[in-house]
């Protein structure tokens, strides 16, 4: 299943939300939608989820528009948004119930999936407790429920880790897994980025409505990041070590702690790799040259400016 | 979640299960999902339950206050059981009609509103389970306050006194308007508007309630009041036909707000505006004829003037549906989507007849030709159809029948204004469109173009004014609308043959009018009406049922695909250009 973004724009009068977005991304796959506050992550997801239209573009699953098509668009998504609409009467198992039903399962069925949706996500205790008196976490968890109910193929989630302890980030970054384990297509937008780097095996990037980088994290690390932390051991200290390799090419700055070297160098892998064939030609005895790899902080730091739309 | 499963398993297969068990299942899975929610949530919620037992305490305090003001007359046992049931009546009229509509609209607000939107929108249920959904949960919260009424309406009857038959007439008409006054304010709380304005529709939804409330409870009390039955049974008839085609109008319009824009969702909405006046009138006739053969001919529900009334009222109709397609042609885009397109019928003669049922502003144009070119067709088939019937004496049965009457020109003439006024618009939007190079909302333009109207009559008014035309020329400043005609014509049926002149300036400036806004829509519309044609079959576009053939799994996912997309973002100018209605 592949759900393709095209030329995404949604206006808000002059405020341009979402301004010209394309991106694809597919089964067994869990894509990140970072950026700044204000840079349009909801509003796509919103229009993914069919609550919204854009002004212009389409989204196609399959190739089948879901702006066109919406209807079928919402058996084929599920969306988890920030935050749950705030129900004072009703339980968390008359919730998932009645979307059981909307969703068209019946009978025998609808009892077995509600049940089963329940334990999946943890819910079997809270099931007779009113949605109002939840806290953030269990919230989030009847929305992963409540979205899980129709078996979607895609999964659409905005900020699901909000607001959790950190023991609930763990259990939805290990339940997502599993979901992307089972063939699901998976979009998520978080500001955590540490937690969300942990889980995605790729990145979307927006600034003020724009998608400023796509791709797995590996491949935009070396686009955008221009340089490598390398982290260094020789085998026994020498004299004027870190002046020397200092004056290396490509090398900009080392610093010490205890054994090890960290050397900053300008430029990607080829570079580094340029770096050990000198280390290694000067006679330095290396028995440890590793890249640090770069976060998605460091990412989202390089190609982002902090504007907003 | 931490415990949770590493795989989730939604189907298995289940037992063998009995027919009693399968009943069972198939019946409580029968009810509309959103009744059930509707239901559940209002027996854990407190609105609905407050509501319940404030009706209790007040039917208990008013039904004893009533029969100790008449203990004297039930120990002498006079009739009073008229009396009794009216204050029952009255009770269910305000809750039925005033509390329990605004409950259910106040819901659907709230579920609808942008800061709580609730997810049920999202779901796979179509749209016309959900107003029905809304409609039956109102309905069953009715049924409870009938029920609730119920045995202070037998001791009603046992107090003597009670016309049974007024009394199920009048049970009959509660639950039309109980279902009527929930539709609308479902309708209004459907309405995508900015807080102030829904502010606004909210307090107008008020006002109609209220009145729809007094007019219901004064009603009930003029009904027993009434000497003849046929009085009663024909008023009846006719409230109980408003109320129905309300109803219908109210759903279709109402299921319209909660479509996925892109689907031609105001066909069903059109379709019911041409067919329930036209099914209202054949009705209405129908049963004057009856009335005519039960009662006779000169007795009040078939009185001359009744029938003219209904004569009018079908012409009127219309003529306001034609008003509400030109609200509709202004509402519509100009260009249809890929989706629309797609549905067009491929013949030609079906295109044709489809035309004004689709979406898209020539479309609702053709829509208001088409309803006041059936006001007029109405009153000819009218007049034919009792010509035939002979059935009821009609002394002025020569003025329907005749070429040319005063009401047949006035209708003419207030189509003629529609049509100028939805050409407006039309051009105004175009031009709008032009100049800003986007697409301007319909209720701007409707109120700019009334605004235009208003101020170059109030213009008009000024200058025959300081002219100082005798009073009644001062008619002619609000030419530009119906509005002179009418006062000719009056809200009565009476015929006033000495205003032909205004007739004679409304038809000069309609005409003028029409010819000017005509000119300049012409080619557009022409345009309009070679585009309306289905695309292709051998399309690149896929549909939905070509989706699903495909296999999944047809697809590597790889992050190839995601790493190619930026170069998509390149191509995105070349995106789709049809955009979702």
């Amino acid at each position: 299943m592949l759900v393709e973004i095209d030329g995404l724009k949604r206006y808000f009068g002059k405020v341009k939300a979402v301004d010209d977005v394309s991106f694809s991304f597919a089964t067994q796959q869990i894509i990140g939608l970072v950026g700044p506050n204000g840079a349009g992550k909801t509003t796509l997801m919103r229009i993914l989820a069919t609550l919204d239209e854009p002004t212009a573009g389409d989204v196609r699953v399959d190739g089948v528009s879901i702006v066109q098509y919406p209807e079928q668009g919402r058996k084929l998504i599920g969306f988890v948004p920030d935050s749950l609409p705030n129900h004072r009467d009703i339980s968390v198992h008359e919730y998932l119930d009645f979307f059981a039903r909307a969703c068209g399962l019946r009978g025998q069925l609808r009892r077995r999936v509600v049940e089963s949706i329940e334990e999946f996500t943890n819910l079997v205790n809270l099931r007779e407790k009113n949605i109002h008196a939840l806290s953030k976490g269990m919230k989030q968890r009847v929305s992963v429920a409540r979205a899980l109910l129709h078996d979607p193929p895609i999964l659409v989630l905005d900020e699901p880790a909000a607001g959790l302890d950190p023991r609930a980030r763990i259990e939805l970054r290990e339940l997502l897994r599993a979901l992307c384990n089972q063939g699901k297509a998976i979009l998520v937008s978080s500001h955590i980025l540490a937690e969300l780097e942990q889980m995605i095996t790729g990145v979307v990037i927006l600034e003020q409505g724009k998608l400023v980088r796509a791709g797995s994290l590996q491949h935009i690390l070396q686009e955008s990041v221009t340089h490598r932390v390398v982290r260094l051991r020789l085998l026994e200290s020498m004299d004027g070590a870190i002046e020397k390799i200092s004056c290396l090419p490509h090398v900009e700055t080392v610093t010490r702690a205890d054994q090890l070297l960290r050397l900053w160098v300008q430029g990607g892998d080829g570079e580094c790799c340029a770096v050990l064939a000198e280390l290694v030609r000067q006679g330095f005895p290396v028995v440890e040259f590793q890249i640090e790899s770069a976060a998605l902080e460091q990412v989202f730091l390089a190609v982002t400016k902090g504007e907003v739309a | 979640m931490s415990s949770a499963p590493a795989t989730l398993q939604l189907a298995h297969a289940g037992r063998p299960r009995s027919f009693l068990r399968r009943l069972g299942e198939w019946l409580a899975d029968w009810p509309n999902p959103i009744v059930v929610k509707e239901l559940r949530q209002a027996v854990r919620g407190w609105t609905a339950l407050v509501m319940f037992l404030l009706y209790l305490v007040v039917q208990l305090v008013v039904v004893g206050i009533m029969l100790m003001s008449v203990a004297e007359q039930v120990w002498s046992e006079s009739p009073v059981g008229t009396e009794v049931f009216l204050a029952v009546q009255i009770q269910l009229a305000v809750t039925l009609v005033g509390l329990l509509p605004l409950y259910a609209g106040a819901r659907l607000f709230l579920e609808r509103s942008d800061v709580n939107l609730d997810l049920m929108f999202i779901t796979p249920l179509r749209p016309v389970w959900l107003v029905l959904g809304k409609l039956l949960a109102a309905a069953v919260l009715g049924l409870l306050f009938f029920s609730a009424s119920a045995p202070v309406m037998t001791m009603a009857y046992f107090l003597r006194g009670l016309d049974l038959l007024y009394a199920g007439i009048l049970l009959g008409l509660d639950v039309l308007a109980m279902m009527t006054a929930v539709q609308a304010a479902l309708f209004v709380a459907a309405i995508p508007a900015p807080r102030a304005v829904a502010v606004l529709l909210g307090v107008g939804l008020i006002f109609g309630l209220i009145f729809g409330v007094g007019m219901l409870a004064s009603g009930s009390v003029a009904m027993f009041t009434a000497v003849a039955p046929e009085i009663v049974i024909g008023i009846s008839s006719w409230v109980a036909l408003t109320l129905v085609a309300g109803f219908v109008l109210l759903f279709t319009a109402t299921h319209a707000l909660l479509s996925p824009p892109p689907s031609n969702r105001l066909m069903p909405f059109k379709i019911m505006l041409l067919a329930v006046p036209v099914v209202y009138w054949i009705v209405a006739g129908a049963l004057l004829e009856l009335f005519s053969r039960l009662f006779g001919p000169h007795v009040p529900p078939v009185d001359i003037d009744e029938y003219l009334m209904l004569v009018h009222f079908a012409e009127r109709t219309l003529t306001l549906a034609g008003w509400l397609a030109w609200g509709i042609a202004v509402s519509e885009r100009l260009d249809w989507n890929r989706r629309v397109l797609a549905q067009l019928p491929r013949s030609r003669w079906l295109r044709v007849l489809a035309f004004p049922f689709y979406t898209g502003a020539a479309n609702g144009l053709m829509l208001a030709l088409v309803l006041t070119g059936f006001s007029w067709l109405m009153r000819r088939s009218l007049g034919i159809w009792f010509s035939w019937s002979g059935s009821i004496s009609r002394p002025f049965y020569s003025d329907i029948h005749g070429t040319w009457s005063e009401w047949e020109y006035s209708a003419f003439l207030a189509d003629g204004y529609v049509i100028a006024y939805a050409l407006t618009a039309l051009t105004l939007r175009r031009y709008l469109e032009w100049q800003r190079g986007k697409s301007v909302p319909g209720w701007i333009l409707l109120l700019l173009e009334v605004g235009l109207i208003a101020f170059a009559s109030l213009l008009l008014a000024v200058v025959l004014a300081l002219l100082r035309v005798p009073e009644p020329m001062l008619t002619y400043a609000f030419v530009l609308t119906p509005y002179p005609l009418f006062e000719a014509l009056g809200i009565d049926v009476l015929f006033r043959h000495e205003r032909w002149d205004v007739y004679f300036s409304s038809t000069v400036v309609v005409l003028t009018w029409l010819a000017i806004v005509g000119t300049v829509t012409f080619f557009w519309f022409g345009k309009q009406v070679r585009r309306f044609v289905p695309p292709p079959k051998a399309s690149s576009s896929r549909t939905p049922a070509a989706a699903s053939a495909t296999n999944p799994n047809d697809r590597e996912p790889t992050l190839a695909s995601l790493a190619n997309t930026t170069a998509l973002a390149g191509h995105a100018s070349q995106g789709p250009d049809n955009l979702p209605g």
